[in-house]
């Protein structure tokens, strides 16, 4: 069986040609035969999940990929993939000698192709190097070659918040183009969009922003508005808040919260109120639930 | 049932097997021979089966071994098996196919003649046979028993000419256990070469015997052609006496074997020592085989003469085998040897075991010996005559009448039991009726004897058992307070618990004196008391030692205290109060105690007295001035001193300090608001509408407020209590309160609320007024636009939620969202291009779209003005723009942002003052309310007493203070 891999790769090799490309390039190539550097994620049966590839690929039979540590970063690896009916598959996966050799292969590629290419070229440096060296990279990788756009956008992306990137913003004067990147500048820090809605507590939910904690509260009450209305009609007389305690109750115990956020459900108000160690929710004016913040 | 016995120096082997064989015999035949038993099956004259001890040597293993069938792996194999299963090893080998059944046959064969070759070597013992008793044959049909058939008269021929030929060898090899060795010099010959090398001059002839794979006749004939030929020799009794003690430490069985061997040679000119050393090595062996040893020794020792040493092993062998007939009867004829008391018992353990036996002429003849050693004891004479009438010897009289005889008053009963013999064998010799009658009385009488010191005894056991029984109680008791008494002990260090520890010990002695715990605790008790005593003596020394010391710190204490109020002295006289009191402060109570009351009148603490503002007149009690504050009083410990304060164009006040009060004193003497009104709750937000003020807090509630009498007019519940505060916007007079959640109101100061618009379906966050309506937006990113009436004129729509909205110049709006997109949007509810993205968060925007970000730039997509970071909300007034800056405030003239700097900062947006505007009224962090003038100089200052949230002014040229702790203000902003 691995005679037969071997053979099919050495004669689609020998047909149609076979440079080595990032796994980011994967969507932009056309044959039915990829030579390619990246890493794999956990796998599902006979299915693998392929950093810069949207979709699994399939482990061919008899191919063993290079195990790692339990801890450890997946091992880069170069793979020889084969597109078929059913997508790309795997016929062979073995561990890359440096990431060296592979960096200045692949930077010396950055001059050729097109636009499109030439960014998944430079999201796969940013995302393959090692953490000590990705920040230093990412400024060495501005050149006149480089598409400054995509350039600043990746660097969002892959260095949220790092001082290198202010710094450079600053320093090359592209602050109008970060913002154009949907870059935030947060207390003298650019965020990348994702980091800046965590922090703003926003989340995109098919296409529009929203409070993330507003979401959450109607997504976990719809799911058991009645439990959660038998739950607040539970008569409660106490000092402390519990299931059934009115807003007066919270009130008079734990004064007014920080945040207060709600949310219609039918004809039912979910409000979530946010103290410094605890969360209390309540339904029409009632205590449902009440969670402490580690 | 036996139907022929006998013995075989009457009727030989052959004879025996000859007469079964012809006569078709079928039965067991048993030979036995010392402790050797043999049992030869035969089934119709045929032999089929051997048993014997003899087997334990003559193997099947080596049999088949010898005859090359199996291999020792293959042995080992199937003793496996046999282990496992419980077959015997023949049927094992079958079971894994090593040999089949006539091989097996074969070798049992040559098992079963090699145990019958043996047997005609037996010249004595006896046989008996038996018809119909099979050897086992329902168990050796179990575990499968091959049976063969062989016929005698074949064994008988061969059988005789070895029997013939052992006497030969055994003239030469008398004893199996002796080794031989290699004559120096020998060459190994060509036959029998490897029985010739496993001779290593160490191995007796029972080894060499076990390592043959030949029979054990073959074996024995080729030793001994090898002596005959003088090839091998017997070993010296040196040589095996040194290989005995060689092999001691490791294989002491054989080594004993080897001494057994000499022993046996060298019979009663055995060495003393060699008998020890071999003794040694028995000690090791179980005590059969010990005790084996023991009588040889003994044999040995009594044949030597040597009767003491004899009796020493003896000793040991009737420890090891107690009540053996035979070694009683060695003991008994060493008798002159061993101590009296000792022969007694030997004579009647020998008695005993006799007459087990039923020997009891030899118990006459025993007895008889021991008269020079019991002829003076009646029970004797009963004795022997008792054995004697049961031999029916005449003499048993005479012994009889001899026991009556010596029976002496304290022995009737023997007198009594002897007469009763003798009557029964001649009535004659019995005694007179009354001494009969005589006996009697004196047996009862010692039975009555015997009786009373019975009762004595029991009732002096039983009285000692009842004085145990009191002497436990009290001993139990004791020691139940003595361990009170440790407890206390034990709980306490002081003098006075050391005390009752002492007394609770005594007491143990005092209650219970005949006890151990009374012993225990007038010891315990000393030993407290001399504690007790050392200890008061060791206190008496320490009070002094302690007073002495007391008063050597207590002068150390005074001088420190008395150079601390020196340095303070110095330091209030240059200007350090804080300093100063510091040192004072440090003078605890102790320190006072040992000054005198004059010093302690004497110390004058300092306090600086100062004012806000400065420069004010310090009068004392007789409104005398001392002086300008800043500036330093001088008082005394605990009396109380009045201070007037004044300056003109501010308050007067009166204070009173003391010596408890502060380092520094800060008087205000700025002037308060003019009117103070306290709301029910901290307020939020504030707008003014007309003389009336609308205020809202996080209590749901929105208040009108009437500024001219400043006094609630109305409250009405908008939102819900603990929700962010309702949004309150102004337009020509009307307030639309827009609750975090539910619907918006019109309020109408004097009159009720008025619904507007949609009930919210998120929280809504923003809320402006356009000249056509009123806008709202939500957390959804909904954007409304409502008229007067609360109809739905448009909407509009962002992707995210809306965090600020400001009309915008063009009649239209601008919206920015929670990602910094700014949105505008024309009076149409369109938008006016793309949405621009802010470099920033967002603090407020100005009329012109410009938007002000936190971190202090007025930004647009054309210019970007950099001016301090914002700390409060922005108010337009005019053309002019404020806000509150840490440091001071900031104002926004076109593209001009100035800073004006204060120390105090601003709590909200500052307000210009009536009249040129060039004066600004700024609320300070601090609390005071301050009017800076053109120059930015203080022209006023008024104490509000908390941060206040909002300024406002009225129609009547009134500054209204809203306050965070809810209290509203009215201050006259000119100056009567």
């Amino acid at each position: 069986m691995i005679s037969t891999a071997l053979l099919t790769i050495s004669i689609l090799a020998t047909c149609c040609g076979s440079d080595l490309i990032t796994a980011d390039e994967l969507a932009l190539t056309d044959g039915s035969l990829a030579h390619l550097q990246g890493r794999v994620g956990d796998r599902i049966g006979n299915t693998i999940h392929l950093d810069g590839w949207s979709a699994l690929v399939k482990v061919a039979p008899l191919v063993k990929i290079p195990r790692r540590g339990r801890k450890d970063r997946p091992m880069l690896l170069d793979l020889w993939l084969v597109k078929n009916d059913q997508g790309w598959s795997i016929i062979q996966a073995v561990p890359v000698g440096s990431w060296e050799q592979s960096l200045a292969h692949h930077r010396s590629r950055l001059t050729d192709g097109d636009l499109d290419q030439r960014t998944s070229i430079l999201r796969f440096l940013l995302r393959e190097a090692p953490d000590s060296t990705r920040q230093k990279l990412w400024v060495e990788l501005e050149s006149p070659d480089t598409d400054v756009r995509a350039w600043i956008h990746l660097g969002g992306q892959f260095l949220s918040g790092e001082p290198i990137l202010g710094q450079t913003i600053e320093r090359l004067g592209l602050q109008s183009l970060a913002i154009e990147q949907q870059l935030f500048l947060v207390e003298g820090l650019w965020l990348s969009k994702s980091d800046y809605f965590q922090r703003q507590n926003l989340v995109e939910v098919n296409g529009k922003v929203t409070d993330s904690r507003r979401d959450l509260l109607a997504r976990s009450s719809s799911m058991k508005l009645d439990k959660i209305l038998t739950s607040s009609r539970t008569n409660s007389v106490s000092k402390v808040i519990r299931s059934g305690s009115t807003r007066k109750s919270v009130l008079a115990i734990h004064g007014n919260p920080g945040e207060v956020t709600w949310v219609q459900l039918e004809d039912h108000l979910v409000e979530e109120w946010t103290y410094h160690d605890q969360v209390v929710r309540l339904i029409d004016g009632r205590v449902f639930e009440i969670d402490s913040i580690e | 049932m036996s139907s022929l016995r006998g013995h075989l120096e009457h009727f030989g082997l052959q004879e025996l097997l000859q007469t079964l064989s012809h006569s078709a015999r079928t039965g067991t035949l048993q030979i036995e021979r010392d402790k050797e038993k043999v049992s030869i099956v035969f089934e119709t004259g045929h032999i089929t089966l051997v048993r014997s001890g003899s087997s334990s040597r003559i193997r099947l293993r080596s049999i088949l071994l010898r005859g090359g069938v199996v291999s020792e792996e293959q042995l080992l194999n199937a003793r496996q098996d046999q282990q496992q299963t419980g077959m015997l090893l023949g049927r094992a080998l079958i079971e894994r196919g090593i040999i089949d059944d006539a091989q097996l046959s074969q070798a049992l064969r040559l098992k079963l003649e090699e145990e019958l070759f043996d047997l005609f070597l037996w010249e004595s013992g006896t046989f008996e046979f038996f018809p119909e008793l099979l050897q086992s044959a329902a168990e050796d049909e179990i575990q499968q028993v091959t049976r063969i058939q062989v016929d005698p008269m074949s064994i008988i021929i061969e059988g005789l000419r070895q029997a013939d030929e052992w006497k030969l060898i055994r003239d030469r090899i008398k004893d199996l256990r002796w080794i031989l060795k290699p004559v120096d010099g020998t060459h190994p010959p060509a036959e029998s070469h490897s029985m010739f090398m496993s001779m290593d001059g160490h191995r007796s002839i029972d080894e060499l015997l076990s390592l043959a794979t030949s029979t054990r006749f073959d074996t024995c004939s080729i030793l001994y052609r090898f002596i005959e030929e003088g090839k091998v020799r017997e070993a010296s009794a040196g040589e095996m006496i040194e290989e005995a003690r060689s092999r001691k430490n490791d294989r002491p069985a054989s080594s004993l074997s080897l001494y057994e061997a000499l022993i046996d040679r060298a019979g009663s000119s055995m060495g003393h020592s060699l008998l020890e050393e071999a003794a040694e090595c028995a000690a090791h062996h179980d005590h059969e085989a010990q005790a084996r040893f023991l009588r040889r020794a003994v044999e040995i020792l009594k044949l030597n003469g040597d009767g003491p040493g004899a009796w020493i092993r003896l000793q040991r062998l009737l420890i090891l085998a107690p009540g053996t007939t035979e070694d009683l009867q060695v003991a008994w004829a060493l008798r002159q040897y061993i101590p009296t008391r000792r022969v007694h018992s030997i004579l009647d353990d020998l008695v005993r075991s006799l007459r087990r036996t039923g020997e009891h002429r030899q118990i006459v003849s025993l007895l008889k010996e021991a008269e020079s050693i019991r002829g003076s004891d009646a029970r004797y004479w009963l004795q022997l005559g008792e054995e004697m009438q049961r031999i029916k010897d005449p003499a048993a009289e005479k012994c009889l009448a001899q026991a009556i005889r010596l029976a002496d008053k304290n022995s009737p009963e023997i007198a009594l039991r002897a007469e009763r013999i003798l009557r029964e064998l001649n009535s004659d010799l019995a005694l007179h009726e009354d001494d009969l009658e005589q006996l009697r009385q004196r047996r009862n009488a010692i039975d009555s004897i015997k009786k009373i010191r019975h009762w004595s005894l029991i009732g002096a056991t039983a009285l000692c058992f009842i004085i145990c029984l009191i002497q436990v109680s009290s001993e139990w008791r004791a020691r139940g307070l003595l361990s009170a008494a440790r407890s206390i002990e034990a709980s306490t260090t002081g003098i006075s618990g050391l005390t009752s520890a002492a007394l609770a010990f005594e007491r143990v002695a005092n209650e219970h004196p005949w006890t151990f715990a009374a012993s225990a605790g007038v010891e315990a008790s000393a030993r407290l008391t001399e504690s007790i005593d050392h200890r008061l003596e060791s206190e008496k020394s320490a009070r002094s030692y302690d007073l002495q010391r007391e008063r050597d710190a207590r002068k150390e204490l005074l001088g420190r205290a008395r150079k601390s109020i020196q340095q303070a002295r110095d330091l209030r006289n240059q200007g350090d109060v804080i300093g100063a009191r510091a040192l004072l402060d440090q003078l605890d109570q102790s320190a006072t105690l040992v000054l005198s009351e004059i010093e302690i009148k004497s110390i004058l603490i300092p306090v600086q007295i100062e004012s806000r503002p400065t420069g004010a007149r310090v009068l004392d009690s007789n409104q005398k001035v001392i002086g300008n504050t800043p500036m330093i009083v001088d008082l005394t410990a605990n009396a109380e001193s009045v201070f007037f304060i004044e300056r003109s164009g501010c308050r007067t006040k009166t204070i009173r300090l003391s010596g408890d009060s502060p380092p520094v004193v800060q008087i205000s003497l700025v002037r308060g608001p003019l009117r103070t009104f306290t709301l029910p709750s901290p307020v939020q937000n504030a707008v003014l509408a007309g003389d009336f003020l609308v205020l809202s807090g996080r209590d749901g509630q929105v208040r009108v407020v009437d500024v001219n009498q400043l006094h609630v007019i109305g409250e009405h519940i908008v939102g819900i209590d603990g929700h962010p505060a309702a949004l309150l916007v102004e337009k020509k007079g009307e307030v639309l309160a827009v609750p975090y959640s539910g619907r918006a109101v019109i309020v109408e100061p004097e009159g009720d609320l008025r619904a507007l618009g949609p009930t919210a379906t998120a929280p809504w966050t923003a809320a402006c007024s356009l000249d056509a309506g009123w806008v709202l937006a939500d957390a959804a990113g909904l954007v409304v636009h409502l008229d007067s009436g609360g109809k739905t004129i448009w909407e509009f729509h962002c992707d995210a939620p809306v965090i600020l909205m400001s009309p915008s110049t063009s009649g239209g709006l601008y919206v920015i969202d929670q990602t910094r997109l700014q949105h505008e949007i024309n009076a149409s509810g369109k938008p006016t291009g793309p949405a621009i993205r802010l470099p920033g968060e967002v603090n407020q925007l100005l009329p012109d779209g410009r938007a002000l970000l936190q971190d202090g730039t007025l930004w647009s997509h054309r210019t970007k003005t950099v001016g301090p970071a914002p700390s409060t909300s922005l108010r337009h007034q005019g053309l002019i723009d404020y806000y509150g800056t840490k440091g001071g405030w900031a104002t926004v003239t076109g593209s001009i942002t100035e800073e004006h700097k204060s120390p105090y900062g601003a709590a909200c947006a500052p307000l210009s003052a009536a009249g040129d505007g060039a004066s600004t009224w700024v609320a300070g962090v601090d609390g005071i309310l301050r009017l800076h003038d053109s120059n930015d100089e203080i022209a006023r200052e008024v104490e509000l007493g908390a941060a206040a949230v909002n300024l406002q002014r009225s129609r009547q040229g009134r500054i209204l203070v809203t306050l965070a702790d809810g209290r509203l203000c009215d201050v006259e902003e000119l100056e009567k």
